[in-house]
């Protein structure tokens, strides 16, 4: 049996991923092209471009992007590559007005993407060539997905279609499917890990450590009160059956998003959408976590809180967003942990506790198994 | 100032609707259609990049002398 078989067993017999897949730069890079690229994996948040014509340049695994909310309102994401020489379009998050002029010679896109104009193309004061046809110039569009306020995109454009991958969270999530308000700045914050990204959902998507790592959490969230979610081939996380709102001194607390049936009432949920989305889903408010992975053993988490209501007391909000931010951060040193510990080179990827890891299984199961699909397409 | 020092300055400031207004005057001031031509499309690009009321009049100017589509 080879290293991805071993881990493709019943979890109660499984080994886990290697020490490659967390320090290796080709092994980085190969899972950037199985997995990454190939699944709708997230990018950022609708709310960071609010406003027609706001734009913002990213960087993703090392390819040049940018986002932008077009004339009509609509998000969309292209390379951000001029199609003449190659330049960076935006390089700074701005307002796009009329335009988007690339500032070396000057070529303009509209934020629908077509090439509007090409200045000087033809000689001084000549904007046409016979040779240059702008229809077959126009920004490179990547092939995006919005759901949750996040901006999900299919590098390679072969994924099927968002709503059919997804659609199991989607229906198991159906009446939170709400109208959800960015809390603003302070409904947001990043984390910055020296830890490969798989260690950071791997760790989200169990429960396991509470009691051991969150001993805060335990005094209302008690191992017991948790149940796994595992769709194998697909996601994991965990359930919740205590949650309890926060509240202020006056007794305040965010107002419930609508016509939730029971089980919301105490009930939470955490799930990690693969490759690198975490949600959270609870009564009165959610977030999502962005994973971004920098390099093998470098990850940006880029979190951020939603509400049921544009207007939440703004106290509480700085109160939700502390909460959630100690909790995160309580991760950092597991994660970092985890990441030095794969240098031990005798280290087989490790056992699960096939009552309690099953979650983490399923992930490492689901990496296992995209990365020999990806492995055998490129053989044949 | 001069026309030329007001527009380098409008660049340096990176004032593009007055660049848009000061390359309208400089294509005013030269006589040939080719010096004109390239004035024109200095201020035509501003205007697309600032969305600027004369877009739509520069652009058909440009399009009637041939050097746009
Ligand atoms: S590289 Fe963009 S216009 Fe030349
Ligand atoms: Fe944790």
């Amino acid at each position: 049996m080879d290293n991805l078989e071993l881990v493709r067993q019943h979890v109660s017999k499984a080994n886990g991923l290697p020490n490659e897949h967390y320090i290796t730069q080709s092994m980085f890079d190969e899972e950037k092209n199985s997995i990454i690229f190939n699944q709708w994996a997230g990018l950022d948040v609708c709310s960071e471009i609010p406003k027609i014509g706001d734009a913002k340049p990213l960087n993703f695994m090392g390819l040049p992007l940018f986002i932008i909310r077009d004339t009509q309102n609509a998000v969309r994401v292209y390379q951000n590559t001029c199609r003449h020489r190659g330049m960076i379009l935006v390089d700074k998050p701005k307002k796009i007005q009329g335009a988007i002029r690339c500032p070396y010679h000057s070529w303009c896109y509209s934020t629908e993407g077509q090439l509007v104009s090409t200045p000087h193309i033809g000689g001084p004061g000549q904007n046409t060539d016979k040779n240059i046809d702008r229809s077959k110039l126009s920004l490179i569009e990547i092939r995006s997905h919005i759901w949750r306020d996040v901006i999900w995109v299919n590098i390679n454009n072969n994924a099927r279609p968002f709503d059919e991958v997804m659609a199991s969270t989607i229906e198991r999530w159906k009446e939170l499917d709400q109208n959800l308000y960015h809390g603003g700045e302070d409904g947001k914050f990043s984390l910055s890990v020296k830890g490969n990204w798989k260690l950071a959902v791997e760790n989200y998507c169990e429960s396991y450590h509470l009691p051991w790592v969150h001993p805060g959490l335990n005094s209302y969230s008690r191992l017991e009160d948790h149940y796994h979610i595992t769709e194998y081939g697909s996601h994991s996380g965990q359930g919740s059956l205590v949650y309890k709102q926060l509240s202020d001194n006056k007794g305040q607390k965010f107002p419930d998003f609508e016509n939730l049936s029971e089980k919301w009432a105490t009930g939470a949920e955490y799930i990690a959408l693969y490759p690198n989305v975490l949600l959270g889903v609870h009564r009165d408010h959610a977030y999502a976590i962005i994973l971004l992975p920098v390099s093998f053993s470098e990850t940006i988490e880029n979190v951020h809180i939603y509400y049921s209501k544009p207007d939440v007391s703004p106290s509480l909000k700085k109160k939700n967003k502390d909460q959630w931010k100690e909790v995160f951060e309580e991760d950092i040193f597991v994660v970092e942990g985890m990441q030095a510990g794969r240098l031990g080179v005798k280290f087989d990827g490790g056992r699960f506790s096939p009552q309690m890891d099953e979650p983490t299984h399923c992930f490492h199961d689901w990496v296992a198994k995209e990365v020999s699909r990806f492995r055998k397409q490129n053989l044949t | 100032m001069s026309l030329n020092e007001k527009i380098l300055e409008a660049h340096q400031n990176k004032n593009l609707s007055l660049l848009v207004e000061l390359y309208q005057e400089a294509a005013k001031n030269v006589s040939k259609a080719e010096e004109e031509n390239f004035f024109l499309v200095q201020a035509y690009t501003f205007a697309l990049e600032v969305s600027h009321s004369q877009v739509l009049f520069l652009r058909r100017e440009l399009v009637s002398r041939g050097v746009e589509e």
